[in-house]
């Protein structure tokens, strides 16, 4: 298809580069350097879009990221991306794109009639229509809404590419690099700092590549070609093209978003798609230059009306006509600029429409209506007239024919990322916009930005804030040359003018989210009376643009409706991302198996070559059971392991219990504070079962903890809690008792640990300690021990048991864990030992009634446990007042008790909830709650534990499990926790 | 497993099977980021006990918070407030803790770290901007130099880095042992576009 709509020469586009792209399935060619919407222009493509709510037809109004009606569907597959811009897609050949939001197809939209049904559709139409009855709204309605408005669709399968996310630091960060933004560059490389440059364009140079402008003799494009040369010859400068500033944080903080390979078909290889930056700077100077403002006229929104300055894109920067026969409206100096650039680029103007009875340039040799406004863009899919009035006429009295209107109400600087802090712009009457105080601490704004419009000016701003900014970080140097000689048209002169009273047509103020003036006036007449209400109730401002363009337009209707000042309406806040940030790169490395970061144990490898089935714990991988060949089930596999070990000797993988090293002349002392229970008089060469409690009472952890030696103990924690106790310890040891002499640090990853748990334990570690007395007088029942195992390898032992047989925890370095486990799986294999996995360990727990996760779960006491009478009397602890609370103390508390089915054939499940048999199933009769569950080989039955109100006194009662979730009832006896050699008889043997 | 003197332990490498040996990623474009992971490395936790004042360690002052100082025996680096990291290349197992602890008597408190944190050691032109994808360091040559060293965080994973010489420059990283596969993963994704020598 032949590009119509390019002009014979001209443009930074490479012509001998021709780019081939689809929209919606049609083929069509542009050139290098295009944008997808300057080629869709070239091609004569107007109908881009179809609007959020009204389906209406929409074009291309800018040719920046401020874009709200060209938002279009990228590529497919896994690499589709929905509501990109078209203005600021890179053209690549073979890019494939598609426009949203209709059905069936773009120019024949069945949604379309919701623009007939207008009236209906205002601000807050859902919310009045959509009431009865309350219970249709999420299922019914909603569905229903959503489907008829919205945008693209997400890709539905894995994105194949890879994102990034990284950190840099500069002195000064550049935000911006257009004539303001370069040379402040410029200058402060000069003066050697460390300069980090940003654009979101492909290129830099901004309105410098948009606009003809002459500096020092050489045209714009020409001059900031000379700039990045400069720039890329210093070694402490970084430059970002393609990056968008889109946040400022605390502290000199900014998010930054480089797109590396979104301009290709595909990222380059081992290259990711895009990298979130996160920028630290001494000083930033914000050059962002400014966002032009339309007109609100009616059916301001038919494709073909435009910006004027995207017109000057359009035709100066990508050779393209925004029309052939095209109508110039505004309230200000670029009209006669775009009259020209547009006459060169060979369109014809057929009108010049100024809202001003005087000023700008009196002959453009068109006709020029004074005093006048286009009141109304005629035509359907495209704009094909428009109908002009006087400025405040109220009535149409001329209709001129043309296929583009180009409009221009002023320019607002672009402030966005200043305001992020949640400092308030003002209204400046000067400039007709809002802007922010220039120095803002670390940050300056600069330039068009700063309100400053014409390039010199721009240029000049930018050195002198660059100056103060190294003169603030006391940097000095060649401050660069700061007189240029610049040669633009006329600029400046400017009439406030918003929008058409009494238009007929829709009057677009907000397009992406198709609110009109009658919107915004409707607010107010509900009670919405202030910006940031009209914004809720319209949604003014919100969604993917936060409204770039038409923000002032909205606070001058509203000042009218109010009867009030745009200077007291103000703007709606706009918050980061200043334009949208795909998931992706937020998750950076964080995707798939490295979501986060896995950990293994030391015997990880030989769990593996035998046979484990692993389970994450926490970040850690633990074996959940060993399957052995001909086993179909992890019941049958844990239910082997079991009987293997309390039968004869099992060895389990315990290396991720977290182990923290407590040292120091008050170790003990700091202990005393952190646990319920008492440590100074502990034995050396013993451990102690301990239990902590938060500050408000209840139990937060519970490990074994030795002592080693007078001033020094080792503490276990259980693996989920091992990171919250040590941060739990910092703060109690920085902040609480500082005075403390003791120090700690994990060890956790120091040593391998396994327990050997059995009848034939002991007989097990005999065959590979080195002359270390096992024997029960020698050794006994929560003995810890240095000792030599295999001859020669430190190890430390402890006689502890969380399976109740009789058992032992070897510990040894962890290089040396895989060594010292074969070596007990051969001094083992006598007795047949058994590998076993966190399946069998919790079977066995959940036997003896021993508390694991599920009833630490932060609702507990120690009473609640059955552990009360650990708490000391003699002296304070963490969390000792709280624990003496009324509520924590009350009769009637949920405790710790035994569960077993009436029927043992039936399967106890943990969170099913305790009722009395035949009462209601309300919360009202809830009595208490199953926290763990397990099939016990053993008992030849299911089991589980659990908390019953005042279950201690309940124990032979019959009561009902209702399990919610997975919609079963059954019922249970109360029994003892300790369901399985209850009097510890085995564990001590 | 122990030798005839009963004191060395034949110590299997914590990076074995995590990476194999040889290029990775972009590795053709010739300046490539070297990770060679370092085995059988002694190390310690050093925690100064209250009010204490601190000997030297073979002739080395202990350094202060960011710094680091080393000899041919042993490398010191802060690791915090009166706290630091003793490095030391292959001695027999445990005899750099019972060395450290019997120098500092009751002065600190001695933590042997050996198999707790693995090793790896990073150089090339483009390492620094391989570490910036992971931690917020400073990490240019004139902020962050030979001398310096921090504990940080990478990929949710503390580490703490060194920067041992400019040349290269060469840094190396200590991290805990469970963790060697993810961190080796992340290294993989974020130096794959300098390319990567495995050695």
């Amino acid at each position: 298809m032949p590009q119509l709509f390019r002009s014979v020469s001209g443009g930074l586009i490479n012509r001998s580069e021709l780019l081939r792209f689809t929209f919606d399935g049609k083929d069509y060619t542009g050139y290098e350097g295009d944008t997808l919407a300057s080629a869709l222009l070239a091609n004569g493509v107007r109908l881009v879009g179809r609007s959020f709510k009204y389906h209406r037809p929409r074009g291309i109004l800018t040719a920046g990221v401020e874009e709200p009606n060209a938002l279009v569907e990228l590529r497919s597959g896994g690499r589709q991306e929905p509501n990109t811009r078209a203005t600021v897609v890179e053209l690549y050949d073979g890019l494939d794109a598609n426009s949203q939001n209709r059905w069936p197809s773009l120019k024949f939209d069945f949604l379309s009639i919701n623009q007939y049904a207008g009236p209906f559709l205002s601000a807050g139409f859902y919310y009045k229509t959509f009431m009865w009855p309350p219970s249709f709204w999420e299922p019914v309605y909603e569905r229903i809404i959503r489907r008829a408005a919205g945008l693209g669709f997400a890709a539905e399968s894995n994105d194949p590419d890879h994102y990034e996310k990284a950190n840099a630091h500069c002195d000064l960060l550049v935000i911006g690099a257009g004539p303001t933004g370069l040379q402040a560059a410029l200058t402060a490389a000069r003066a050697g700092a460390r300069v980090l440059i940003a654009d979101d364009g492909s290129r830099f140079g901004g309105a410098l590549l948009d606009e003809r402008v002459t500096i020092d003799g050489k045209d714009g494009a020409a001059w900031v070609d000379a700039a990045i040369a400069e720039l890329e010859s210093y070694a402490h400068v970084r430059m970002f093209p393609r990056t968008t500033v889109f946040g400022r944080y605390d502290a000199g903080t900014y998010g930054l978003l480089e797109r590396i390979g979104d301009h290709l078909a595909e990222p380059a290889p081992y290259t990711a798609r895009q990298c979130l930056w996160r920028v630290f700077a001494k000083r930033s100077i914000l050059a962002t230059g400014a966002i032009e403002r339309p007109i609100v006229f009616g059916d301001n929104d038919r494709p073909g009306v435009m910006l004027a300055g995207a017109a000057r894109t359009y035709a100066n920067r990508y050779g393209v006509q925004a029309g052939k026969k095209v109508v110039v409206c505004g309230n200000n100096d670029d009209i006669a600029r775009t009259v020209a650039d547009l006459g060169a680029a060979g369109a014809t103007i057929a009108a010049v429409v100024d809202t001003r009875a005087t000023g700008g340039a009196e002959d453009l040799g068109r006709p020029i209506y004074r005093n006048s406004v286009v009141r109304r863009a005629l035509g359907g899919q495209y704009v094909q007239g428009v109908e002009i009035g006087e400025v405040g006429g109220g009535i149409s009295t001329e209709k001129i024919d043309c296929d583009a209107v180009v409009m221009t109400g002023g320019w607002s600087p672009n402030i966005y990322v200043a305001t992020h802090l949640g400092q308030k712009p003002s209204y400046d009457e000067k400039i007709v916009g809002f802007t922010m105080p220039s120095d803002l601490g670390e940050m300056t704004i600069a330039g068009a930005a700063n309100g400053i419009y014409d390039t010199a000016g721009c240029l000049a701003a930018g050195a002198a804030v660059a100056t103060s900014a190294l003169d603030a970080m006391g940097m000095s140097g060649a401050k660069g040359d700061t007189a240029l000689d610049v040669d633009e048209g006329p600029s400046g002169q400017i009439e406030p003018f918003f929008y058409v009273k009494d238009a007929t047509g829709k009057c677009f103020v907000d397009f992406q989210n198709d609110v009109t003036d009658k919107d915004l006036k409707l607010a107010i007449q509900e009670g919405y009376d202030s910006a940031e209400h009209a914004k809720r109730y319209t949604t003014f401002g919100m969604a993917t643009d936060q409204g770039k363009t038409g923000s002032l337009n909205g606070a001058a209707i509203l000042a009218d409706a109010l009867g009030s000042s745009i200077a007291d309406v103000g703007v709606t806040t706009a918050r980061p991302p200043y334009t949208p940030v795909s998931f992706g790169a937020w998750a950076g490395h964080a995707v798939g198996e490295e979501f986060q970061p896995t950990r293994r144990t030391p015997m990880h490898d030989w769990h593996e070559e035998n046979g484990a089935v692993f389970v994450e714990a926490g970040l850690w991988y633990r074996p959940a059971y060993y399957r052995e060949p001909g086993e179909t089930t992890w019941q049958e596999s844990s239910d082997r392991e079991v009987l293997a070990t309390r039968g004869s000797v099992g060895l389990s993988d315990v290396s991720t219990l977290g182990k923290i090293d407590v040292q120091g002349p008050d170790a003990g002392a700091f202990l005393n504070k952190l646990y319920v229970n008492g440590w100074t008089k502990l034995a050396v060469g013993k451990a102690r079962y301990g239990l902590m409690l938060r500050e408000d009472g209840f139990v937060m952890d519970d490990g074994t903890t030795s002592r080693l030696d007078e001033d020094h103990y080792l503490m276990t924690t259980t693996t989920a809690n091992a990171g919250p106790v040590m941060a739990h310890m910092d703060y109690c040891h920085q902040i609480l008792w500082p005075e403390l002499d003791v120090q700690f640090v994990s060890v956790t990853e120091q040593w391998a640990q396994m327990a050997i748990a059995g009848p034939n334990a002991r007989k097990t570690l005999q065959g590979v300690v080195d002359d270390f007395d096992l024997s029960n007088e020698a050794f006994p029942f929560m003995g810890a021990a240095n000792l030599t195992i295999l001859g020669g390898m430190p190890a430390r032992l402890f006689r502890i048991s969380f399976s109740g047989e009789l058992a032992y925890e070897l510990a040894v370095p962890a290089d040396l864990g895989i060594a010292a486990w074969k070596g007990i799986m051969a001094a083992g294999a006598p007795y047949n030992i058994t590998p076993y996995g966190l399946e069998a360990l919790g079977a066995m727990r959940i036997e003896k009634g021993h508390p694991a996760g599920p009833e630490l779960d932060g609702r507990t006491t120690a009473d609640d446990l059955g552990m009360g009478r650990m708490h000391s009397k003699i002296k304070d602890f963490i969390g000792k007042t709280l624990a003496e609370r009324p509520a924590l103390k009350e009769t009637n508390r949920p405790q710790l008790v035994g569960i077993r089915p009436v029927d043992a054939s039936e399967r106890v499940s943990a969170g099913a909830h305790l009722l009395p048999p035949g009462a209601e199933q309300v919360i009202a009769n809830d009595q208490g709650w199953i926290s763990s569950a397990s099939h016990s080989p053993t008992l030849e039955s299911w089991i589980g534990i659990g908390f019953l109100k005042n279950g201690r006194d309940r124990i032979g009662e019959r009561l009902l499990a209702v399990d919610f979730v997975r919609e079963r009832e059954y019922q249970v006896e109360i029994v003892s926790p300790h369901m399985v050699d209850p009097k510890g008889e085995k564990l001590h043997g | 497993m122990v030798d005839a003197s009963g004191k060395t332990l034949d110590r299997p490498s914590p990076w074995k099977g995590i990476m194999k040996p040889g290029p990775y990623g972009n590795a053709s474009v010739g300046d490539v980021v070297t990770i060679t992971p370092l085995e059988n490395v002694s190390s310690l936790s050093l925690i100064a006990r209250k009010g204490a004042a601190l000997p030297s360690l073979s002739g080395l002052a202990l350094p202060q918070t960011g710094r680091w100082i080393a000899n041919d025996a042993l490398r010191i680096a802060a690791d915090g407030s009166r706290q630091w990291r003793v490095v030391a290349g292959d001695r027999p197992e445990g005899e750099l803790y019972r060395e450290v602890k019997s120098a500092v008597g009751t002065t600190a408190s001695v933590i042997d770290q050996s198999h707790g944190w693995v090793n790896v050691r990073l150089s090339g032109e483009a390492t620094p901007d391989v570490l910036s994808k992971g931690s917020s360091i400073d990490f240019h040559l004139e902020s962050f130099g030979p001398g310096h060293c921090a504990a940080t965080q990478i990929h949710h994973m503390m580490v703490h880095i060194t920067c041992i010489e400019d040349a290269g420059p060469t840094y190396e990283i200590q991290l805990f042992r469970s963790m060697a596969g993810s961190f080796a993963a992340w290294l993989r994704d974020s130096a794959a576009e300098f390319g990567i020598l495995y050695e």
